[in-house]
């Protein structure tokens, strides 16, 4: 049974991110129905990252299945567990992908770094807070051994703490750039100069659009830029480096691979999903450390032979779930994690969790009971017809417009209400309106 | 320096115009920097190669964005030609580099480096083809708002070459496109030559922008001086000797016979008394004729070879190398070109212009005659060669120089009238539909089907296109795996199509010639553009062949020798010819007036025409008998509808033997008129439609455009129907028949 958020601020998320098709990026616990045994499946990931491996997932299921959902609640998850992992999530876009001609790879890595976030900093940009948060640790340690803090064997024993954990990151790929930046930041810190750290922190987003640029800003030689061959690379560095500053590993959370489905150039296509291998194989064969990495899809994009993950046979031999795998028993230790559509009672139980938390937050007594869950889910059927599967964002979007309706128009009955819901099907809302004329256009 | 224009350009402007010492700025300039720097609306500049459009053009545009300038690339130059775009600006280069506004051409040509480096900043001016154009709107579709998000103008250079083609149409697409991502409206400047007839320009140039358009013309439009000769070439060698003398032959056919030798031999002297020769024919193997022929007189005769050869099947840089010529002040040039230079790019003004048979349209005359004329106001001069074979003739269909009333109508109707064909505006452009519908979803990665009805259908080209059209298009697409759906609705490009869209083929409209091989056994004839179905007949080679066999995939025709003549050149689509035309061309036979720019073998050509007309009741009369059940018909009206005419004809079982597009076609198989008329009225009464008739025709004579053949079949015989058949015309064409 799920219990009711604690504070308004977190039932407002829910209820406004629900209301526009969005899954809350808070409080997202309070509406989890069902998954259980996925979840603790992902609980064993992340104890497994937690003692140095690796984990490596793709969430599969059809449009409005979960997965954004699924990806959301494990992030919070993992943000909450003793000190917390350090996560980022991004979603994949036809300017975001793995890897590309056009810099998709550095966009990526650069939407990843402005998400990161840790549980004192879940809202993201938490990379400069992390690294000054483990100076202040190591400074304290030091005080604590009762080293002035202005004496310069402070300085030196500071300066060796320092040098123990990057000297680890040294026999990295791109370590002893990566370490040399922080580096930077770290001498920055000391020394109060804010813009050796600023310009630190720029070549750890990948910000600098040339080596020159990136030269004048650090005040020394950089000879590797983080840009589409090396952003993976660099990511490897900074779960390794959470790890190293008292943090459980790096997941990270990648929703909408489909974009790389989507992608109309085989060439570039196969790029990106060699670059997928590399990742598969590296947590799979134990060459990364202390990184999850979870990724969205659809089953097309997973499974399709001409232009799916499977179109790479090598990926294909991968992913392939266990061939033991029987219906109803499923195999959830493979790197595929398919979820299915939430079952009717589900569906149910989910629409009645909502129809609490907006009670509770806008303090009524709600009319709503199984009758009229049930007209409603009738009528929603009605409108999207039989052969139309009817998703969990849609269902609720236009239930929480009939939620508001019954608020704003207590003495009307709820049959009439039901009728005069606006309610919205297909596809997410377009960026831009469509005209009129051509929005009911259909193949 | 005066003129009030001259000094609302910017101050550095005014020095570098003074740097440069032009004596003053032409009143067309002063004219042009006024209204560019004036109230919003386009600008149309009409004006003579090298007389400076492109400053009239830029200098007011570098003010503009010098004074204000963009928050992204302020103006876009769009050209026909690559060799165009490198060479226009060099002689601004200084004012450029003064100005600070960078500058940047952009083709397949120019270094991928140049290109990154000018698009981080993204300012000034581009200079770009339409294909380029394609392929940014395509590939850097997210990046278009930074690109072009405060677009100014647009320069489109030799905008003749633009019209009434899909290229034309591409760049109205792509000008469309583009102001989606802008916030104000992008005023166009366009830059012609003086051609004929600047209103059909300033139409396309406004398209459906809310902007009023003003042209410019730098031309007083000076006389014409005109000349047509006419010459009766000696029948050639013949295989069936003894053949009967032609019937023609009398006292004062005599006097028309010239010999081809001599025929060359004037045109030779005519190209050596001029610095620049244009020479305009219909075909390519006549283009090809007249260079051999000159350029072995000139062999013969030890005297300079300066004659080069245009048309589509000469490789591309045998064709700048003539144009580059052509340009060169003081080089003697001659050029034999078809239809390939009426249009294409500027070559300068010419000393004369000859054509050699009629040309198929009053635009084309006045496009080819605009060619001529020095400035200063010289009268434009343009020399007319027809010609007929001196052949037997079997009716009297055969029996008229349909080439020589052509070129009279033709000039008659502009002369009197100053009429122009009105412009062709497909409804059914399907070829083009299928591109930008292509290049759209590719730019997106992934469309609803609405937002890509929007986006394609809301395009002006696509104005009369129904949704249930377009509906038809993408259920075909989706069928070919040309897109693909996903299972929330989205489209995408699908895996077939990929190899396509990706290939920088696909950024231009118009298709790479592929010509079809012509074979009798194992001799190879030549070749011809587009293919003709079994059974038709075509002229190649000086002889009329019937088709045996077309292999479609191996492009090779299988012909036989035929007797009779055929109108069909099958040298691509030949432009249509208006009913005003061979209207114009009944009157003139039956008038009496002799133009007095007819040369004396032309009048006396055209009197034995009226005269023959008159004898054989050509005129009051257009159901005339022949032997052996076979009736002449002569319809007196444009090719579009004479080819539906006859397919109405056939439609209704009768046969027809010979159709000479658009003169006379022979019915056969009536032994009285009042079972021909019978049966005609019979048409008239129940007429099938248009698509009736398109469904006819074999899907192969559909494909006329690049990329028809992803079109369904359904589609293109709708475009078919709509765009190349007029049902009522022809009908009206019958009831003149009827009632003559």
């Amino acid at each position: 049974m799920n219990t009711l958020p604690k504070r308004r601020k977190i039932s407002q998320v829910i209820l406004q991110s629900l209301a526009s098709g969005l899954v809350p990026r808070k409080g997202v616990e309070h509406i989890a129905i069902g998954r259980q045994a996925e979840m603790a499946e992902l609980q064993n990931d992340l104890d497994i990252i937690f003692d140095g491996g690796a984990a490596f997932r793709l969430i599969v299921g059809r449009y409005g299945a979960g997965k954004s959902f699924m990806l959301q609640l494990l992030r919070n998850h993992a943000l909450d567990q003793g000190k917390g992992f350090v996560v980022a999530d991004a979603d994949l876009s036809p300017q975001r992908r793995l890897t590309g001609s056009k810099g998709g790879g550095l966009a990526l890595y650069r939407e990843l770094l402005g998400n990161l976030s840790t549980k004192t900093r879940p809202d993201g940009n938490a990379f400069g807070a992390l690294i000054d948060g483990w100076i202040s640790k190591l400074q304290t340690q030091l005080v604590k051994e009762g080293i002035a803090a202005d004496s310069d064997e402070f300085d030196r024993k500071l300066n060796g703490l320092v040098h123990q954990v990057l000297g680890e990151l040294e026999t990295m790929t791109y370590g002893p750039d990566f370490a040399n930046v922080l580096n930077a930041y770290t001498r920055g810190h000391r020394q109060g100069d804010d813009e050796l750290k600023t310009a630190a922190l720029r070549w750890l987003r990948g910000e600098y659009h040339s080596k020159t640029e990136a030269r004048r800003g650090l005040r020394s030689d950089v000879r590797v830029m983080i840009d589409d061959a090396t952003w993976y690379d660099n990511l490897k560095l900074i779960a390794y480096f959470a790890r190293q500053v008292g943090y459980r590993g790096l997941v990270i959370f990648l929703d909408e691979a489909v974009s790389l489905y989507k992608i109309s150039n085989r060439v570039a296509r196969e790029n990106n999903y060699q670059r997928l291998l590399t990742m598969v194989n590296d947590t799979l064969q134990g060459n990364a450390e202390h990184l999850g990495i979870y990724i969205g899809a659809t089953p097309d994009t997973v499974e399709d032979p001409r232009r799916g993950f499977f179109s790479n046979a090598a990926l294909e031999t991968r992913l392939r779930e266990s061939r033991f795998s029987v219906e109803g028993l499923r195999d959830l230790s493979g790197p595929l994690l398919r979820l299915d559509a939430l079952g009717d009672a589900e569906l149910r139980l989910l629409l009645q969790t909502v129809r609490d938390i907006h009670a509770w937050h806008h303090r009524y007594e709600n009319r709503v009971g199984e009758r009229e869950i049930d007209l409603f889910l009738s009528e929603e059927r009605r409108r999207i017809g039989a052969d139309t599967l009817l998703t969990p964002r849609e269902a609720l979007r236009n239930f929480l417009s009939l939620l508001n309706l019954m608020r704003q128009h207590r003495r009307q009955s709820f049959e009439t209400l039901l009728g005069r819901v606006e309610y919205e099907t297909g596809a997410p809302p377009a960026e831009e309106a469509v005209d009129p004329l051509f929005a009911d256009f259909a193949i | 320096m005066s003129g009030s224009a001259f000094y609302q350009l910017a101050p550095f402007v005014q020095e570098f115009i003074y740097r440069q010492r032009w004596d003053e700025l032409h009143a067309f300039q002063s004219e042009a920097i006024a209204a560019i720097l004036g109230a919003p609306q386009h600008v149309l500049i009409c004006s003579a190669t090298a007389s400076g459009k492109t400053e009239a053009a830029l200098l007011p545009i570098i003010t503009r964005l010098h004074e204000d300038p963009p928050r992204s690339i302020g103006a876009l130059y769009i050209g026909p030609l690559k060799a165009l775009i490198n060479d226009q600006f060099l002689r601004l280069n200084d004012l450029l580099e003064d100005s600070g506004i960078p500058v940047q051409s952009w083709h397949g040509d120019v270094p991928q480096s140049k290109k990154a480096r000018f698009l981080r900043r993204a300012r000034g001016i581009l200079q770009i083809t339409p294909e380029s154009l394609e392929a940014m709107l395509m590939r850097r579709h997210h990046g278009l708002t930074r690109l072009f998000g405060d677009l100014r103008f647009v320069i489109i250079d030799e905008v003749h070459a633009f019209m009434d083609s899909d290229r034309g149409r591409q760049v109205i697409c792509q000008l469309e496109r583009l102001a989606r991502v802008g916030q104000q409206p992008v005023r166009r400047i366009g830059l012609s030559a003086t051609v004929g007839e600047p209103k059909l320009a300033m139409r396309w140039l406004g398209g459906n922008t809310p902007l009023p358009v003003r042209k410019i013309d730098s031309s007083a439009r000076s006389g014409m001086a005109l000349a047509v000769d006419y010459a009766l070439f000696h029948a050639p060698e013949r295989d069936d000797a003894g053949m009967s003398q032609a019937p023609l032959l009398d006292d004062e056919t005599t006097q028309l016979l010239v010999d081809k030798d001599d025929f060359f031999a004037t045109m030779h002297k005519l190209t050596r008394m001029a610095s620049k020769t244009l020479i305009f024919a219909n075909s390519r193997k006549s283009v090809e004729e007249i260079g051999l022929q000159l350029r072995q007189i000139s062999a013969r005769d030890r005297l300079p070879d300066f004659y080069h050869v245009h048309h589509g099947n000469v490789s591309a840089p045998l064709r700048e190398s003539a144009e580059a010529a052509m340009r060169e002040p003081d080089r003697p040039t001659c050029v034999a070109a078809t239809v390939t230079l009426e249009l294409g790019i500027d070559l300068g003004q010419l000393d004369q212009v000859l054509q050699v048979n009629a040309t198929h349209t009053v635009s084309s005359f006045v496009q080819r005659l605009g060619r001529s004329g020095r400035r200063g106001g010289s009268a434009s001069k343009m020399f007319f060669y027809c010609s007929e074979d001196d052949r037997p003739a079997a009716h009297i269909g055969e029996e008229m120089p349909w080439n020589l009333l052509q070129t009279i109508a033709i000039i008659q109707l502009y002369a009197e009238e100053r009429w122009i064909e009105p412009p062709q505006i497909p409804r059914l452009p399907a070829s083009l539909l299928y591109h930008q519908t292509m290049s759209s979803v590719y730019a997106h990665t992934e469309l609803t089907p609405p937002q890509l009805a929007e986006r394609v259908l809301g395009l002006s080209p696509f104005a009369q296109v129904s949704q249930e059209h377009y509906r038809a298009l993408l259920r075909h697409l989706l069928e070919i795996d040309h897109l693909q759906q996903l299972p929330d609705g989205g489209l995408i490009i699908g895996v077939t199509a990929e190899k396509i869209v990706n290939h920088y083929s696909f950024f231009a409209v118009f298709a790479d010639e592929t010509a079809y091989r012509v074979r009798d056994r194992t001799r190879e004839i030549g070749t011809v553009a587009s293919p003709p179905q079994q059974g038709d007949t075509l002229a190649l080679a000086g002889f009329v062949w019937r088709v045996l066999h077309v292999d479609y995939q191996q492009r090779i025709i299988e012909v036989k020798r035929a007797q009779g003549v055929t109108g069909k050149q099958w040298d691509g689509q030949s432009p249509e010819i208006h009913t005003r035309v061979l209207q114009r061309m009944r009157r003139l036979l039956q008038s009496e007036s002799e133009p007095d720019y007819l040369l004396e073998r032309a009048k006396i050509r055209l009197g034995l025409a009226r005269g023959a007309a008159k004898r054989a009741g050509l005129l009051d009369n257009a159901l005339l008998p022949l032997a052996n059940d076979r009736w002449l018909l002569l319809p007196w009206c444009g090719s579009r509808q004479f080819d539906t005419l006859t397919k109405l004809l056939r439609h209704a079982g009768l046969a027809v033997a010979e159709d000479y597009t658009p003169y006379y076609a022979v019915v056969s198989g009536s032994d009285s008129r009042a079972e021909l008329a019978n049966a005609l009225a019979g048409i008239c009464a129940n007429p099938p439609s248009a698509d009736q008739l398109a469904s006819r025709q074999p899907h192969y004579d559909l494909l006329r455009e690049k990329y028809d053949r992803f079109v369904p079949d359904e589609l293109l015989r709708e475009s078919y129907a709509s765009d190349h058949l007029d049902v009522p015309g022809a009908l009206a064409c019958l009831r003149r028949l009827l009632a003559g």
